[in-house]
């Protein structure tokens, strides 16, 4: 036994032994041939670093056979949910909208990193949707074309066959059992194992003859269904426009991301619209989801005009002040950035100075000098702030304290509103 | 591709994409502001909604009549 190892490692499935969420790092762990706690914490290591692990975790929620020889989530999501209906898709739709939400911020605001994503992504959609156009081409033989179904769970079959005792019966069964079963007590059952009631196989035959259990398992081999090239050809429409306007704009036309997005979305829905009537389009719904949930932000944040100076979405600005006077009374804005207010030059004694700065996202950081008592009110929407060494961070971190500085040092009263980011205030030799 | 029955869920999002695309470019375009969104939104959303509604029963209905026949 011991001198025979198995040649081949085991197929890369989600696994229900040792699983705590989805089985994903145990199906993987044991892939590999290690102990499932070391996926986990590489896991979670990519997750802290970047999100990474998060956005892997979903996709293999997503794509990862549930065991050996049953589809994905995704493919049962595309094919209508298989056995288990409209929770199946809706987790598959959660999960494919945390998946790219992650690796939109993954990638951030480089544009080789979104290209690449949506690249990505339309291929992943081609594949899955070539891959389950395919299935359901049943026909009268069946058995070719699902190989999904092939494997242990529903390879019963065979047993099948060597108690029909015929080879025609279980192709035809095959296309039909799913929605006749009917005729097979007559067609098939007594008769054909009737001759051999005690040699050939006295105990397969009760489970596989007249029932036909097994055949009802499969959720997916339902009516035959013609293939249709209605899904890829509008993804190789969407391709093509995308990479005609990205022809224009190297062409020197200013095209934004959002015109990428929306002329990708136009494809996609027109090639719905098709399939209400001809051929079969339902799994771009996927594709048109996904590119809606980008399509709003990115519209939004152009729309705002953040990244407008030279491309760049965020700005950098170190704001120092020439005068207290200049300071006094300002209400700056800025919609997302590095920004920096250096007051350390400046000359507070005596003084009661007002200046609110709000920033839609980004990093704040502002220098008092030494001698000033600053009367904060920080209100930050989701982040951090670091105000005198004291720190909060988190949804709704807010900060509203009385830092003392020298008696006759004079005040400032500093009001920052900050959407998503960090807030930083310091003293000058502190 | 062969014809078949209206599928009413291919229309619905073939609907609402397709809209999507086209209140985007009129935003760009300039006929409707963002501060309009808060009403083109839910416009296109009743109007596609009602379209399958009625593509539903219409359907549905026409289903009802085949069986009878």
């Amino acid at each position: 036994m011991s001198t025979y190892p198995p040649l081949s490692p085991p197929p890369l499935t989600r696994r229900d032994e040792h699983k705590v969420l989805a089985g994903v790092c145990s199906g993987v762990a044991y892939r590999l041939g290690v102990d499932p706690n070391v996926v986990r914490v590489i896991t979670v290591v990519l997750s802290l670093f970047g999100g990474a692990g998060v956005l892997l975790y979903a996709l293999g929620w997503l794509l990862l056979p549930e065991a050996a020889g049953r589809p994905s989530l995704a493919e049962r999501a595309l094919r209508g949910g298989g056995p288990d209906g409209l929770p199946t898709i809706v987790l598959a739709v959660l999960l494919a909208v945390a998946a790219v939400a992650v690796a939109v911020l993954v990638v951030g605001d480089s544009w080789f990193g979104i290209t690449v994503l949506v690249v990505a992504v339309t291929i992943g959609a081609v594949l899955l949707t070539r891959r389950t156009s395919a299935q359901p081409v049943g026909g009268p033989q069946g058995a070719p074309a699902q190989p999904p179904y092939a494997q242990p769970p529903y390879a019963q079959p065979p047993s099948a066959q060597t108690v029909g005792a015929q080879p025609v019966a279980p192709t035809a069964t095959q296309g039909f059992a799913a929605f006749s079963p009917g005729p097979s007590p007559y067609d098939q059952g007594p008769p054909t194992y009737a001759p051999y009631p005690g040699g050939n196989a006295p105990a397969a035959a009760p489970p596989f003859g007249p029932t036909e259990t097994p055949w009802q398992a499969p959720p997916a081999p339902q009516q035959p269904r013609p293939r249709s090239y209605l899904g890829a050809v509008t993804t190789f429409a969407a391709l093509a426009a995308v990479g005609v306007l990205g022809i224009v704009d190297a062409a020197g036309a200013s095209v934004t991301f959002s015109a990428y997005l929306a002329t990708a979305l136009a494809v996609v829905g027109l090639g719905l619209l098709a399939g209400t009537w001809v051929g079969r389009s339902r799994a771009l719904i996927g594709l048109g989801v996904a590119l809606l949930v980008l399509l709003v932000p990115v519209t939004t944040i152009e729309q705002l005009g953040i990244g407008d100076r030279s491309g760049d979405a965020f700005e950098t600005v170190v704001v120092r002040p020439a005068t207290v006077q200049s300071l006094d009374g300002t209400a700056d804005e800025y919609s997302a950035g590095d920004i920096r207010y250096d007051l350390t030059d400046l000359d507070f004694v005596d003084r009661d100075v007002a200046a609110e700065i709000s920033v839609g996202a980004g990093n704040l950081q502002v220098d008092v000098p030494a001698e000033v008592t600053v009367v904060l009110d920080a209100q930050v929407g989701a982040g951090q702030v670091d105000a005198f060494g004291e720190q909060s961070s988190g949804l709704g971190a807010d900060a509203v304290r009385t830092d003392e500085g020298e008696p006759d040092g004079g005040t400032l009263r500093l009001t920052v509103q900050m959407g998503f980011g960090n807030v930083e205030v310091n003293r000058e030799g502190a | 591709m062969k014809a078949h029955e209206m599928d009413v869920t291919s229309l619905v999002f073939g609907l609402v994409f397709a809209a999507t695309a086209l209140v985007w470019a009129l935003v760009q375009v300039g006929v409707i502001t963002v501060s309009m969104l808060p009403i083109a939104v839910p416009v296109v959303l009743v109007v596609v909604g009602v379209i399958g509604v009625v593509a539903s029963v219409y359907r549905g209905r026409a289903r009802e009549d085949r069986s009878e026949l």
